[in-house]
């Protein structure tokens, strides 16, 4: 069976397993580890959850995927990683250069509870690898999530946040070249979450591209280097995190102080980048110009921010798409 | 390593939105999983009291009023009768393993990984049939230099032929195991429902009283028991004449159910279908 590829345009081979093959067509990634194009995916007896989802994802980046609760954040992992039972169609293109199995950290910590950590890391690095590299692998694990304490413990002795830094370091413990993290500094204390945002960022320098669902916006804003926001089952990409930010408007808070010496706060938006638009935003917020001036702040934009007032972003989404 | 699976826009097909594995030999994948079971079976001790202790107790207590309805050494019989029933537990053990990895949440780590079916399945399982055969043997060992059990086809040609009976009546305990665990969602419904058909097909296979000794409708159900054709088979080996041509229709049998159930077993099995632990 020979098809025509609507990507690539050369002749593809069709496998026993059922796979398309195409070796000739590394070129056509140009970097991009793992492409997404209109994948659908819908429950068994159920609705669609995504619906055209598309996104690539390029060897260096780090995606931090957004959206509301039920949006189908995890829903699109599990399309990605063939791990969830449903009618799929659509394109995912990995790269040819992917090396291993897909790494996938899903939201519950996955391990052998019978098992030490080092038991459970060579399980993960034996089911993915090459015998002969499974050992080096699990000392490098041990060593970039900082485990060698904790090593020889059973998975059940372990505490909630050390469950989930040993599941981590499980699920990418072969070194694969995408990595998914589906809400991974859930039940972090304040030190494991900053080595994982250290592992992540040298990651980015490694060349690894890796797709992070995350709900709190501190998390994308020190995990991640672009965004992606799913709504409805779609997804739009907005780019760069930093660029997204300096497109919006600032955030300015006004003071004023009223006749009996109380302050009186007003937010203010809009560009905000000069006194004549501050001036401006103050008037059409409202502001009453006769009281004395107390305070005025102009904060730096802030993922957080937006959030905020616009939770599954879906301003953001016609903002972008305008 | 340089693979790319490719799906042409709107065209449906999960399998070939499948990730591409490493490589990995369906060899190593059993060594995976059988290392790890060992390990679970081995910490868990648990196994011991329900493959060996039970049934030598519920032997020991029911074994001379069992025997007086059978005749001569039907002491012995009853042991391994009780041997053939409680091997069964290996259904239980089997779901033991495979909803361990919902137990563990590590399904999902399983499935992007997608290790070939037939040796994941061997791997979860190679560990509970080990047990499951070992016990057969013990019990058969006993029976034989304790319990005065005869062995008419000879010392050799006995033991070749509990080795052809224990064996794949073991592998229709692991086969039946994994069968129920793809037709049954939930871990709670899959345990109850093991420890019916321990006691139903163990006594309706002859385990615990000879068949003849059954009312009629339970013979001919008897039939389609794993367990009738292992008991019959074991009583011409022992109390029989160790007629080989018995024996070895018993085995082919043996084997053909384990065939037959695991083939339906592997067909079904996906590793997308979440199951629900206790």
């Amino acid at each position: 069976m020979h098809l025509t590829s609507q990507h690539t345009g050369q002749v593809q081979r069709t496998t026993k397993a059922g796979i398309f093959v195409d070796r000739q067509s590394v070129n056509e990634y140009a970097g991009s580890m793992l492409n997404i194009k209109d994948v659908d995916f819908s429950y068994p007896g159920g609705l669609p959850v995504l619906d055209g989802a598309s996104l690539k994802l390029d060897a260096g980046v780090v995606m931090g995927l957004l959206g509301a609760n039920g949006s189908g954040k995890s829903t699109l992992l599990g399309a990605i990683t063939n791990t969830i039972e449903g009618d799929r169609r659509g394109t995912i293109e990995v790269a040819p250069e992917a090396i291993g199995p897909i790494g996938y950290a899903t939201q519950d910590p996955a391990l052998y509870r019978h098992l030490t950590v080092a038991e459970n890391l060579t399980h993960a690095a034996r089911l993915a690898t090459r015998r002969w590299r499974v050992a080096s692998l699990v000392t490098r694990a041990i060593d970039d999530f900082k485990l060698g304490p904790i090593a020889d413990r059973t998975a059940r002795a372990l505490s909630g946040g050390q469950q989930r830094i040993v599941h981590l370091a499980c699920s990418f413990v072969h070194a694969p070249t995408i990595r998914l993290l589906d809400e991974p500094t859930t039940a972090l204390d304040f030190e494991t979450r900053q080595t994982l945002i250290d592992l992540v960022a040298r990651w980015r320098e490694q060349g690894i591209a890796t797709l992070v669902t995350a709900h709190y916006p501190e998390d994308v804003e020190e995990l991640c280097s672009t965004i992606t926001v799913l709504v409805e089952g779609k997804t739009y990409p907005l780019g760069s995190l930093r660029d997204y930010l300096a497109r919006q408007s600032r955030l300015g808070y006004v003071e004023r102080l009223d006749a009996d010496g109380a302050a009186i706060s007003t937010e203010l938006s809009g560009p905000l980048h000069s006194l004549a638009q501050i001036v401006e935003a103050a008037a059409e917020a409202g502001i009453d110009a006769s009281l004395p001036l107390h305070a005025i702040e102009i904060k730096p934009p802030a993922l957080r921010d937006y959030l905020r007032r616009d939770p599954s972003l879906r301003g953001a989404v016609e903002e972008e798409s305008k | 390593m340089f693979r790319s699976p490719l799906v042409p826009a709107g065209q449906a097909s999960p399998d070939s939105l499948a990730v591409p594995t490493a490589g990995r030999g369906v060899l190593a994948v059993v060594g995976t999983f059988s290392l790890t079971e060992w390990r679970a079976l081995y910490r868990g001790r648990f196994p011991f009291v329900w493959f060996v202790v039970l049934p030598a107790v519920a032997s020991a207590i029911l074994g001379p009023a069992l025997a007086g309805i059978g005749g001569v050494g039907q002491t012995g019989r009853v042991a391994i009768g009780f041997g053939i029933m409680f091997c069964y537990m290996t259904v239980n053990y089997v779901g033991r393993a495979l909803y361990r990895e919902f137990d563990a949440q590590t399904w999902r780590r399983t499935a992007t990984a997608a290790p070939a079916k037939g040796g994941y399945i061997t791997g979860k399982c190679l560990a509970v049939l080990i047990i499951g055969i070992a016990q057969l043997a013990i019990f058969l060992t006993f029976a034989l230099t304790a319990l005065g059990l005869p062995l008419h086809a000879g010392v050799l040609a006995g033991i070749a032929q509990l080795v052809l009976i224990l064996v794949p009546f073991a592998m229709t305990g692991v086969a039946t195991g994994v069968l129920m665990f793809t037709l049954i969602r939930r871990a709670e419904v899959f345990f109850s429902i093991t420890y019916l058909i321990l006691l139903m097909l163990g006594a309706l296979g002859g385990a615990l009283v000879p068949s003849q000794q059954l009312p009629r409708w339970a013979q001919i159900l008897g039939y389609i028991t794993p367990h009738f054709w292992a008991m019959r088979a074991i009583d011409q080996t022992t109390l029989g004449a160790g007629n080989w041509s018995v024996v070895l229709e018993s085995s082919g049998l043996l084997f053909l159910f384990t065939i037959v159930i695991i083939g339906i077993a592997v067909a079904r099995f996906d590793y997308r279908k979440e199951r629900y632990s206790v």
